[in-house]
């Protein structure tokens, strides 16, 4: 056989498996496809058949976990904008885990600076902790949740 | 109503920039036929919109809805100039000969594809959105930020955990908010599923060039129809957001080095600095990938190479944010790296445990642990390595470029693991099987690419119509 032509013909062979690879690869992907996009398909129409909400309560419903939404809606208009604030959870009742509620309210009121510190705040939000015992002076006392009220330092 | 409409014209402006790119590289014509394009429109528009606006809140400007306007009517007025001006001929799509059975899967692959699309838009506008710590901590406030105040005020910024991390998504979320009126992190999961729908309809556009479409469509069934990848197309987590840029700036590096068209460049340099701009993981991958790709070129295609260096200025673009953060005294990395250890030999050697467990744990993931066995895991992984193996022959450059850009990004990351103060296990068990899904989503986008390559006749990369494959 001359060099040329079994070039050509090893070249022509090499193409023919790559087409069957080719050709393979297409089966699988589509029959491991198929199973799922039956299953994502259900999903989707079991989904759909939820009513729908308010972006408002959208938002706010998976925060529900962690605190009451109600005290996160008032806090955001209580406090204004560029306000300094703390939150101050206590234990009575005891709340499971007290670094996720500061977290979700630093979350939720932006572009308000968070505190560590309750003498530099301008607002203390007292989560299930008695307002008398906060530590600062307070010029006002809104009650925001049940257990949750939002202070007013005096200053 | 006014939230909705708001959205329309967001998506509308993200489109409009997109496709003004396209029309300035020569990839889109302004004509009907270009709606094959609007994933790709929408991934580019996403991705340039992303970067100017953050660029613009670095250097100390102010976002909102009339800097979203100027930017893009700028932008957009000044690419279709260049297109007007500069005509590179249009690349002529794969065609293929008509066969009922070739019909037939395509038909049922693009069913699957948009079965599996459609369902995640439905569940991710009815489904609640997922309030990860990573979201409440660092990415939502920061997204408000840029809502609230119009700058990335330093105060506020590292005021959460987090700060050195770059700002594109909380701009580009922020921007959802501007738009929408409101702070609204229930739309955002919306807004991210379409991102990911843009980018499989982007990668289909993208081959459609070299890959025929049976080859193509079957691929992108597969990965839509993974569970990871479809749950994730609504999350806000900006993992998935760092792989469809990666995935995307692949593809047009891969396109390339077999021709080099200025449209590649350009669309790779604008994922590649959206990337960056995303997560410093972002800036890892695009850095890796501009450098194997600058290598492969000076050895392969010395008269073109030199153009590839300009694929390094999107990683690059981490700097401006770096002077950013030093300017503000704001710490521009974690302190959980012992950086001034990292180049210590003992300090290496004695965490060898840390760098086999980190190898063992990525090898190991796709056939196990966080992915449960799924089998569209291990296909896509298996047709991948199968796939470069393959191709080696005909393909020895791309081959040994795609295969040398992988393994060297699943090193970067290893090396991550290897050289951090964080427990070990915590930190491969919270991070890998998000960072490195970048990858087997890289994969799954390239294979394809790489067979329709391997199956073309040489004679068929010349600029007129396209030949049947």
């Amino acid at each position: 056989m001359r060099p040329e032509s079994f070039r050509r013909s090893t070249s022509r062979g090499f193409y023919r498996l790559l087409v069957g690879l080719a050709v393979v690869i297409v089966l699988v992907d589509l029959s491991v496809a198929a199973v799922q996009a039956e299953r994502f398909a259900r999903i989707g129409w079991h989904v759909h058949q939820r009513p729908k909400q308010l972006p408002r309560d959208d938002d706010l419903d998976p925060l529900a976990y962690f605190a009451p939404t109600a005290a996160l809606s008032a806090a955001q208009q209580l406090i204004p904008r560029r306000a300094t604030y703390t939150v101050v959870v206590g234990n009575s009742p005891p709340v499971p885990d007290p670094a996720l509620i500061r977290i979700v309210f630093e979350m939720w009121l932006v572009p308000r600076l968070y505190t560590e510190r309750r003498a530099d705040a301008q607002w203390v939000v007292a989560y299930h902790h008695p307002s008398e015992t906060i530590g600062v002076p307070y010029v006002s006392e809104t009650g925001i949740a049940p257990g949750v009220n939002l202070l007013k330092v005096r200053r | 109503m006014r939230v909705e409409l708001g959205l329309v014209a967001e998506n509308l402006l993200i489109l409009a920039l997109g496709l003004a790119l396209l029309y300035s590289i020569g990839l889109a014509r302004l004509r009907l036929a270009d709606v094959r394009l609007i994933g790709l429109a929408y991934l580019t528009g996403w991705a340039l919109l992303g970067v100017i606006t953050s660029l613009v809140l670095i250097v100390g400007g102010h976002s909102g809805v009339t800097t979203t306007l100027i930017v893009v009517a700028a932008t957009t007025g000044a690419l279709v100039l260049v297109g007007r001006r500069v005509h590179d001929p249009e690349p002529a799509r794969v065609r293929s000969h008509r066969h009922p059975l070739r019909f037939a899967v395509e038909a049922l692959a693009a069913t699957i594809v948009a079965v599996d699309l459609v369902s995640a838009y439905v569940v991710s506008g009815r489904n609640q959105w997922d309030p990860y710590l990573d979201l409440l901590t660092a990415w939502i406030p920061r997204a408000q930020i840029v809502h609230s105040m119009h700058t990335l005020d330093a105060t506020l910024w590292q005021s959460f955990v987090t700060p050195w991390y770059p700002p594109l998504v909380p701009v580009m979320y922020g921007t959802t908010f501007d738009f929408a009126g409101g702070f609204h992190p229930s739309l955002l999961a919306r807004q991210q599923t379409l991102l990911g729908i843009a980018f499989v309809l982007a990668v289909i556009a993208l081959l459609d060039r070299y890959t025929p479409r049976w080859l193509t469509l079957p691929a992108m069934a597969l990965l839509a129809s993974t569970p990871w990848f479809w749950w994730r197309l609504e999350s806000l987590l900006p993992d998935q957001t760092v792989a469809y840029l990666i995935a995307a700036a692949a593809i047009a590096c891969v396109s390339w080095l077999h021709e080099p068209r200025r449209a590649w460049l350009v669309l790779a340099l604008v994922f590649l600095a959206a990337a960056a701009l995303t997560k410093v993981e972002g800036a890892i991958f695009g850095g890796l990938l501009a450098a194997v790709v600058l290598v492969i070129a000076f050895l392969t295609q010395r008269a073109t190479a030199g153009r590839a260096a300009v694929l390094l200025i999107g990683p690059a673009l981490l700097l401006p944010w770096h002077f950013w953060l030093s300017s503000q005294s704001i710490p521009s990395s974690t302190p959980d790296y012992n950086a001034p250890q990292i180049v210590s030999l003992d300090f290496l050697l004695g965490r060898t445990d840390r760098l086999t467990y980190a190898i063992g744990y990525l090898l190991r993931a796709p056939f196990a642990g966080p992915f449960g066995q799924e089998p569209a895991t291990i296909t896509i992984v298996i047709v991948g390595v199968t796939v470069i193996a393959a191709v080696a022959l005909r393909l020895p450059a791309i081959a040994i470029a795609t295969g040398a850009w992988l393994t060297l990004s699943l090193l970067a990351i290893v090396a991550i693991y290897w050289t951090s103060r964080v427990d070990i296990k915590f930190y491969v068990s919270t991070s890998a099987s998000r960072v490195g899904t970048t990858l087997i989503i890289a994969a799954a986008c390239l294979a394809p690419l790489l067979l329709g390559l391997a199956l073309r006749p040489p004679a068929d990369d010349r600029q007129g119509p396209g030949s049947p494959t």
